[in-house]
């Protein structure tokens, strides 16, 4: 397979093997990639693509193994060295410059320059023209990137692999994640075009259902090794599945929680230009889980609710009373605490040890008569980091040291001490490897058994399916539909999250 | 699947139409210098009612050259700010590099003009201290030049050693360029018109001018682009310098005598016309024409204030309260534009 006709594959990797601070990330992982192929990469989170993709775009160095492109060993020291050779990664979270035009940000650093060393304006606007018509995207150059969607601006950044003729090896890192069905069926055309034209393009996706009829190759990695490689065709989804998951998917947990009184209740809330109209409640013990795609407003609507954008529409209710929404400090006083995607910079004071980060919000009631007790705090994050399985040299240990599993069990840890009413979680298992994974779900469970009222926004829909008791679906910032847990299945959430932009693409 | 994308594709194609109510109003409020120009007519309108000396050649004359030191200095100030830094520096840097450089050009007079040179080289040093501090030794802007704002108004009364320079010691030709004019039109006014001129051109047609933007737009994109953002964020306080030093000549010049006290605030001043003028103090956004008529609007509003009688504490608190009220004004809009480009954005998905 690494030889076709004589030709040597576009890339072929053998043994690559990385490791950070003794975690391998991946374990003599090789597979090939042939030219003009489409070869998709699956796998969990953790599994160890994103390193791949670091590897081969040079941001991160193999500590061992060998990545051949066209049959010649390369060693990329940066992205802008990879670049030069062809071999390019678009990721889902572009790096753009919103102030500028799409024509700008196509040639910034490589500026098409006239005699005088002066940026060729007139050139640049049709070359990035002639780019966009090139990938079949009817895109004007002239328009601000600010304003575009983010399926536009993969389109620029598609136009810009190409700026230095055609790139050999293009890398798409989750692509359709916050996509629209209809702008992912421009993706797909674009990909199309690019294979006709002898791009290879490594696919990365954790959704196999949408890859089939672009695809001719898969590779799934698990755990930072490599499972298999096979062609697409006539594979079934759920051989896929279980290769990617190596085991059976976890059931709901089924315990009878107590629900209780209504906590929060949000009516026709709206926020100018994220979202319109959103209502809802969530009672004590109960989980409510929020599903849609990325984008759809879900951080928002959450954000909102917790004081720190100012609804422009609606109301929202704790324990029964109206609340103006203002600020988050009124929030946490009512008893309402927010736990953001970003643990690091938004969740934890990461320099600071566990006991710290543990006791922080509670250290004034922990304190006799002002004075601090430091022994009787650490015997409390003790008693924390045992009892939520946290994995550490010891809780003086600042939490800046920890896995990313284990610095959510802190985050967590802080709001099991102080108990807030209501705790609305966002993505709260994003990066985190699947043994934690399952113990933040329990302690997730254990919060909510306690009487917390848990709104949990989340992408990975089999974890809403195992926790929540009901599951809103958000699209385009609207409430589109509302599943008790017994008639969800991943299948029905996907559909609803993507209904009403099938509708208005057709 | 693939079909209905074929549709997508084929109405991709009219994003204009449907979007123009609100591609009208983004682009309304990203054009600064219209509001800018508008609140200069306003300003000059409120003045020529409440003072009758206002209006007239002689002081609109004394509003250009005052205003065109401002305006260069505010240029280079514009070119840093556009980088999401701050240079607190540029007073200091006049007093320095009028009172050493013509120091010099004192001393040195048989060398003749091109001495001019001087005052601008030191400031391009100044510049570069501070690009060196803030590009490459990583401190803060607003740190880093605050101490260099002590520390070369330090270095400029260390220079004097109590000593003034007066300007009619200084050779003819000094004078003369200053006093110059060409069709009729001061020498200064061209040299600040040729600036902004200038400037704005490199912005516009060189790289370094438009990662400059980009740089102020998203540093963290910048690595991925190739660019260095230490060495555009340098050269952006060199150019400051470079300017700066230029202005200093002038100013000095216009001063009759030079003193290290020189042009004090001035940092604020130049700093007030360029938020005023629309540069956004959060980067990438913003021209030196917006600069350069804020500037002139800050010139008049002087100006204005001194006919009335106004007392120089008045003029600090209406300076101040300008920078402050620019600055609310930039972040309504800001978040105003924000919005729209999400309703934008939501529309265009929608299609």
């Amino acid at each position: 397979m690494s030889m076709q006709d004589g030709q040597p594959a576009r890339l072929h990797l053998e043994g690559i093997s990385k490791s950070f601070g003794g975690i391998h990330a991946l374990e003599g992982v090789g597979f090939t990639v042939g030219a003009g192929a489409v070869h998709a990469l699956l796998g969990e989170n953790g599994a160890g693509k994103s390193t791949l993709v670091k590897i081969l775009t040079g941001v991160h160095a193999p500590d061992s193994g060998v990545v051949l492109l066209d049959g010649m060993p390369c060693h990329f020291r940066s992205p802008m060295e990879a670049r030069r050779a062809g071999v390019v990664a678009v990721y889902q979270d572009p790096k753009v410059f919103p102030h500028l035009d799409v024509a700008e940000n196509i040639f910034m650093g490589i500026h098409p320059t006239s005699r005088l060393g002066t940026v060729d304006r007139h050139r640049m606007y049709r070359r990035a023209r002639e780019l966009l018509a090139g990938l079949g995207v009817e895109l004007d150059p002239a328009s601000l990137v600010a304003g575009l969607s983010i399926g536009e601006i993969q389109f620029v950044e598609f136009a810009r692999a190409m700026t230095e003729g055609m790139a050999r090896l293009l890398i798409l890192d989750e692509p359709t994640a916050s996509l629209t069905p209809a702008e992912t069926g421009r993706l797909f055309a674009v990909v199309r075009r690019l294979r006709a034209r002898g791009c290879s393009v490594i696919f990365i996706s954790h959704r196999i259902e949408e890859l089939s009829g672009l695809v001719d190759t898969v590779t799934v990695l698990r755990d930072g090794r490599h499972v298999a490689t096979l062609p697409a065709a006539g594979l079934a989804e759920a051989e896929v599945v279980r290769l990617m998951v190596g085991r059976e998917a976890g059931a709901p947990i089924n315990r009878a929680r107590v629900v209780g009184k209504e906590r929060l209740r949000v009516e026709r809330l709206g926020l100018a230009g994220r979202f319109d109209d959103i209502s809802f409640a969530v009672r004590a013990g109960e989980i409510v889980g929020l599903a849609g795609l990325v984008g759809a407003g879900r951080s928002e609507i959450a954000q909102t609710i917790f004081g720190v954008s100012r609804p422009s529409a609606g109301h929202v209710f704790v324990n029964g009373q109206p609340v103006h929404v203002r600020r988050p400090r009124q929030m946490l006083a009512l008893g309402v605490a927010y736990v953001p995607e970003d643990r690091d910079q938004e969740g934890l004071i990461t320099p600071l040890s566990i006991t710290h980060n543990l006791v922080l919000p509670i250290q004034r009631r922990l304190a006799r008569a002002g004075i601090l007790r430091p022994r009787f705090e650490r015997q409390l994050a003790q008693s924390v980091t045992t009892d939520l399985q946290i994995r550490s040299a010891g809780v003086d240990q600042p939490v800046a040291s920890l896995s990313g599993g284990n610095r959510q069990k802190v985050v967590l840890g802080k709001w099991l001490g102080t108990m807030p009413s209501v705790l609305i979680l966002d993505e709260p298992t994003h990066g985190i490897d699947v043994g934690a994974k399952a113990q933040v779900h329990d302690i997730i469970e254990r919060l909510a058994g306690e009487g917390m009222a848990i709104l949990m926004i989340s992408s990975d829909l089999p974890e809403l399916l195992r926790l929540a008791d009901r599951i809103l679906v958000v699209a385009d910032g609207r409430m589109i539909r509302e599943f008790a847990r017994s008639d969800a299945t991943q299948e029905a959430i996907m559909q609803a999250a993507t209904t009403p932009r099938r509708r208005a693409a057709e | 699947m693939s079909r209905s994308s074929q549709g997508g594709m084929a109405e991709a194609g009219n994003f204009g139409t449907p979007f123009s109510h609100l591609a009208r109003h983004i682009a309304l409020l990203e054009n600064r210098v219209l509001g800018v120009s508008v609140f200069l007519g306003l300003v000059a309108l409120f003045f020529s009612i409440l003072d009758p000396r206002f209006a007239n050649i002689a002081n609109a004359d004394t509003i250009a050259l005052n205003g065109s030191i401002l305006v260069i200095v505010a240029c280079g100030e514009a070119i840093v700010v556009l980088t999401r830094n701050f240079d607190l520096s540029v007073g200091s840097v006049v007093a320095l590099a009028s009172y050493v450089g013509l120091d010099i050009v004192r001393l040195h007079h048989s060398i003749g003009p091109p001495l001019v040179i001087v005052p601008i080289l030191i400031g391009g040093l100044c510049g570069a201290v501070n690009g060196l501090l803030v590009a490459y030794a990583g401190v803060p802007s607003v740190i880093a030049t605050l101490g260099t704002m002590s520390i070369f108004r330090g270095l400029a009364y260390l220079y004097a050693a109590g000593a003034q320079i007066n300007v009619k010691d200084l050779p003819g030709w000094v004078v003369g360029i200053a006093a110059s004019h060409v069709l009729g039109i001061s020498g200064l006014v061209l040299t600040a018109f040729g600036v902004v001129l200038g400037i704005g051109l490199g912005l516009r047609y060189l790289r370094t001018g438009r990662q400059i933007y980009a740089i102020g737009s998203n540093p963290d994109a910048a690595q991925f682009y190739g660019l260095s953002k230490p060495l555009i964020v340098f050269r952006a306080y060199l150019i400051c310098g470079l300017l700066t030093g230029l202005a200093a000549f002038l100013f000095g010049v216009r001063a009759g005598y030079i003193v290290p006290y020189l042009a004090q605030g001035l940092e604020l001043t130049a700093l007030a016309a360029v938020v005023v003028g629309g540069v956004s103090v959060l980067g990438g956004s913003g021209n030196v024409v917006g600069a350069a008529v804020g500037a002139i609007a800050l010139a008049t509003i002087n100006n204005g204030l001194i006919l009335l009688g106004a007392s120089d504490f008045t003029r600090q608190f209406i300076e101040g309260a300008a920078i402050v009220v620019a600055v609310i004004v930039d972040a309504v809009l800001q978040a105003r534009l924000r919005t729209l480009l999400a309703m934008l954005r939501r529309s265009r998905r929608k299609q």
